[in-house]
């Protein structure tokens, strides 16, 4: 499939349709010629997958940090249009809906927080529940679960947890309006209400950050990016509410897309139309997950504040640990994109992607060890990407091949002596996560912030890792 | 002795395996083994709970996935980590006694997040029955 790609320029290069009978519209690929080289080919047969459905806008889009996936690679957009058939599709927002970040900054220096560092760590690695098996230290009833689902970070507000700055410094303020949980299973609330306030395991991490590069001086200070200080980044989604979800809804999705005779290229790729109930349901399902992992974040983060409460002996207010924002990866949005001249509101299917609009912040996390960053969102991005960009590193090595050429206690030992503190529920999943198994963050930021779909604004490093 | 399972090096980000059996109700165990010992350290646990189960689906593929399926829900929702199955299955109905102890998130390895439909299959080759299963991680 390659071979039969066009270059457009630098950074795009075209599927054309007439690559694959069947394709609806063209795909087109964000990457430089070394980004190019580590995308599979399987990846971009996914793209053209997708641009084989219904109601597909042109282009379907691939980030430079696009990986085979399941349906629509990671690192992937795919916008349909409800005035033209389009469809939702479960299978193309994926398992872990709302996959996101938080990152919350801090007034403290490097140096301080170094010194107090391995506290730190240990007081959150027991304050956060995390790792396969972690249980929530909340216990909610189910009834008070659904209000989490339809009220997303207002919930936590009203029960103490956070403050009205984090929503606002959130996508969405935290809560998707139209969440209905009478469309969500008994099952994934089952599974939701044990789960909240827990991290989880495989990629998802909490981090404690130094800010060791400043590209944007007004922004970055608009933000409270400062080099030198301490901020700490969350990432973790929707944990088994949200995979429960998806699971369902694949099923359901599967039958639909018989019911409504649309071929799927791939049974991954199972749909709905947007105009039928099928698809609104699961739309109204998926912001329930959506919210539920706003609301996991938040209340991370206010588990977070009491640790460093503990170690430094402030409020967290007087440390200045406020949002800096809080947003997703993984999710279908309702936007408004012009699109040929013309606004048209449209479902935006954003997998391993991260929402770029004019001015707004973008967060993008490197593997553990790795440098993560923030960004901003531009105009171009609205023109060329739908206002998407890249989200993170995307592996390069299977875990069984992480395992067999690492050790868990290896890679701890090597963290160590470049002065990080690590703390992992298992060590094999260091071993699985260790920075070598994923691509380089740092080439894919160049290639996106050259292409201008985001633009750099700090750069941080990990100093303690906690890994699930 | 016929192997249960192994681990297909398949997936960059996920994991794959194929189990085996010489009867439904044994790959339909094996499956479930393997599925555990990605999210547990699976030879550490000594069962100490257990529960019945009854899945019903269109097919013996469609009720593999569903057990599956149905398993890592269990796991969370009873916080449970599972190392011991007895399955049996008439028609397209399965009943299985399922065995496991607290989940404890020292012996966890790793979530899965859900059973995908990446060459998902259940055959039959000669006289054995073949899974292969993706996981989400």
């Amino acid at each position: 499939m390659k071979e039969k790609l066009q270059r457009i320029n630098e950074y795009l290069w075209l599927v054309p349709k007439a690559v694959r009978k069947g394709m609806r519209v063209n795909a087109v690929i964000l990457a430089n010629e070394a980004d190019m080289a580590m995308i599979e080919e399987e990846a971009i047969n996914q793209l053209t997958n997708v641009a084989m459905l219904p109601g597909v806008v042109e282009p379907v889009m691939a980030m430079p940090d696009a990986h085979w996936g399941y349906g629509l690679p990671m690192g992937a957009v795919g916008v349909f249009d409800p005035e033209q058939g389009g469809i939702i599709s479960s299978g193309m927002t994926g398992f872990d809906i709302n996959c996101g970040i938080n990152l919350i900054r801090t007034n403290l220096g490097a140096a301080m927080v170094k010194q107090k560092l391995r506290e730190l760590v240990d007081e959150a690695f027991k304050a956060i529940p995390c790792g396969v098996g972690a249980r929530s230290k909340l216990k909610l009833s189910i009834d008070e679960l659904k209000e989490v689902l339809k009220q997303g970070m207002k919930w936590a507000l009203s029960r103490g947890y956070g403050c009205a700055e984090d929503l606002e410094h959130t996508e969405e303020h935290g809560a998707m309006d139209g969440a209905d949980p009478s469309r969500v299973s008994e099952l994934a609330l089952k599974r939701g209400r044990d789960q909240l306030g827990t991290l989880g395991s495989g990629n998802h991490f909490l981090e404690f950050q130094e800010v060791v590069e400043i590209f944007d001086k007004d922004t970055a200070k608009e933000w409270g990016l400062e080099k030198g200080k301490v901020c700490v980044m969350v990432h973790c989604g929707s944990r088994g509410l949200g995979h429960q979800i998806a699971t369902d809804y694949l099923k359901i999705h599967e039958k639909a897309a018989t019911r409504y005779n649309i071929q799927l290229p791939d049974k991954q790729l199972a749909c709905a139309p947007i105009n039928s109930p099928e698809g609104q349901d699961y739309f109204k399902a998926m912001k329930c997950a959506v919210n539920y992992s706003f609301t996991n974040r938040l209340i991370i983060t206010h588990w977070i504040r009491e640790v460093f409460e503990r170690v430094f002996g402030k409020k967290w207010r007087e440390l200045g640990m406020y949002t800096v924002y809080g947003l997703a990866h993984n999710i279908c949005k309702k936007e408004t994109h012009t699109i040929k001249g013309e606004k048209r509101e449209v479902y935006v299917h954003r997998k391993g992607a991260t929402r770029s609009f004019p001015g707004l912040p973008v967060l993008i996390a490197g593997s553990m060890g790795t440098s993560s960053w923030v960004m901003k969102g531009t105009e171009e991005a609205m023109q060329l990407t739908f206002g998407s960009t890249a989200h993170g590193a995307g592996r390069v090595l299977s875990r069984k091949a992480a395992i067999k050429k690492y050790w868990g206690g290896r890679v701890k030992q090597e963290m160590e002596s470049a002065g990080r503190i690590v703390r992992a529920a298992n060590m094999k999943v260091l071993a699985e996560e260790a920075p070598g198994a994923y691509k380089d963050v740092d080439a894919i930021i160049e290639t996106v912030h050259q292409a201008r779909v985001s633009l750099k604004v700090a750069k941080l490093v990990p100093l303690g890792v906690i890994k699930g | 002795m016929t192997k249960e399972f192994e681990f297909v090096d398949d997936l960059t980000s996920d994991v794959l395996f194929r189990a085996y059996g010489k009867t439904l109700e044994q790959v339909f165990e094996n499956s479930a083994k393997a599925l555990f010992s990605i999210i547990c350290e699976i030879e550490q646990l000594e069962p100490t709970k257990s529960f019945w189960l009854e899945i019903e689906a269109e097919s013996h593929e469609e009720l593999l996935y569903e057990w599956l399926s149905r398993l890592l829900a269990e796991s969370e929702i009873r916080g449970l980590f599972f190392s011991r199955f007895v399955v049996s299955i008439e028609g397209n109905k399965l009943k299985a006694r399922v065995y496991g102890s607290k989940a404890d998130p020292k012996i966890g390895k790793v979530q899965v997040k859900a059973i995908t439909k990446y060459k998902f299959g259940l055959v039959k080759q000669n006289s054995l029955y073949v899974a292969t299963v993706s996981c989400d991680i």
